[in-house]
């Protein structure tokens, strides 16, 4: 048990780590030059149709 | 039960350093968060049937768990989906409540794994179904599931490929579908059959 607290501990300071020092990075401009993913259109892309989708069958079920 | 429960492997930390690095909008946060609700999906479906998560590893490839108790059939079918189906049922919750980027990371998490190739839970899932069939039919099926996985790896590796070349720079699904295939190939070496089952 003690040996998983300790695991799971050191995994979580080593992320938090990597996360901060690509924070660090980004803010001193030195990885403008890597290529912009557009992840977030399709994430969004596809929370919105969930959000559409839900709102439709809502509309379907409740309208007169 | 003694040993490590929770083991990371050196893989999944340059993982998470190439995503930290390419993710400009913070939604490392929002797919961490999709990741958990799958995971946990999977461990509770796997203590609901009856079986016993003896460890988890953390790599590149996600998270593998050792099951003590064995699953075998439509329960270990049902285990493999409970990851999917927790996401899918977080992206309406969260939609509903009016976070649609965490819906969107929960519900491409999940379509994600849906897809019939090892070792996503969608090729895991199919590879139960040869447990339920006599073993005279098990090879023959193996065969065939394993030519399927191959040609999943294949189409996403070349929209991964369309990808790359479409938006000038977006390699994300490129390299998992060289994961893919590279887990395929190296399935068919290890064993020389294929032995997709495991969560």
């Amino acid at each position: 048990m003690k040996e998983t607290i300790r695991s799971t501990f050191c995994f979580l300071l080593a992320c938090t780590g990597i996360f901060c020092a690509a924070q660090l990075l980004r803010t001193a401009d030195v990885l403008s030059f890597l290529p912009d993913s557009h992840a977030e259109q399709v994430v969004a892309a596809m929370g919105n149709m969930v959000s559409h989708s839900l709102s439709d069958g809502v509309i379907a079920v409740f309208a007169p | 039960m003694t040993g490590k429960k929770f083991v990371v492997r050196p893989s999944f930390y340059v993982f998470w350093a190439i995503f930290c690095l390419f993710d400009e909008q913070n939604l490392i946060v929002l797919f961490l968060g999709a990741a958990v609700i799958h995971e946990c999906g999977h461990i509770l479906a796997i203590e609901a049937l009856g079986g016993s998560v003896e460890r988890v590893t953390l790599s590149a490839s996600g998270a593998e768990m050792t099951v003590q108790a064995g699953l075998y059939g439509l329960p270990h079918c049902a285990a493999a989906l409970a990851g999917p189906a927790a996401g899918i049922f977080a992206a309406i919750m969260s939609a509903a409540l009016g976070y649609s980027m965490f819906a969107g990371a929960n519900l491409l998490l999940s379509l994600l794994n849906l897809i019939p190739v090892y070792p996503l839970d969608g090729g895991c899932a199919l590879a139960t179904l040869t447990e339920l069939l006599p073993a005279c039919y098990a090879d023959r099926t193996d065969d065939i599931l394993h030519r399927i996985s191959f040609a999943c790896a294949c189409i996403v590796t070349a929209a991964g490929v369309g990808l790359l070349w479409y938006s000038g720079g977006n390699g994300s699904v490129l390299l998992i579908g060289v994961f893919l295939l590279q887990a395929n190939a190296r399935m068919l070496l290890k064993t020389g059959k294929c032995d997709m089952i495991q969560i």
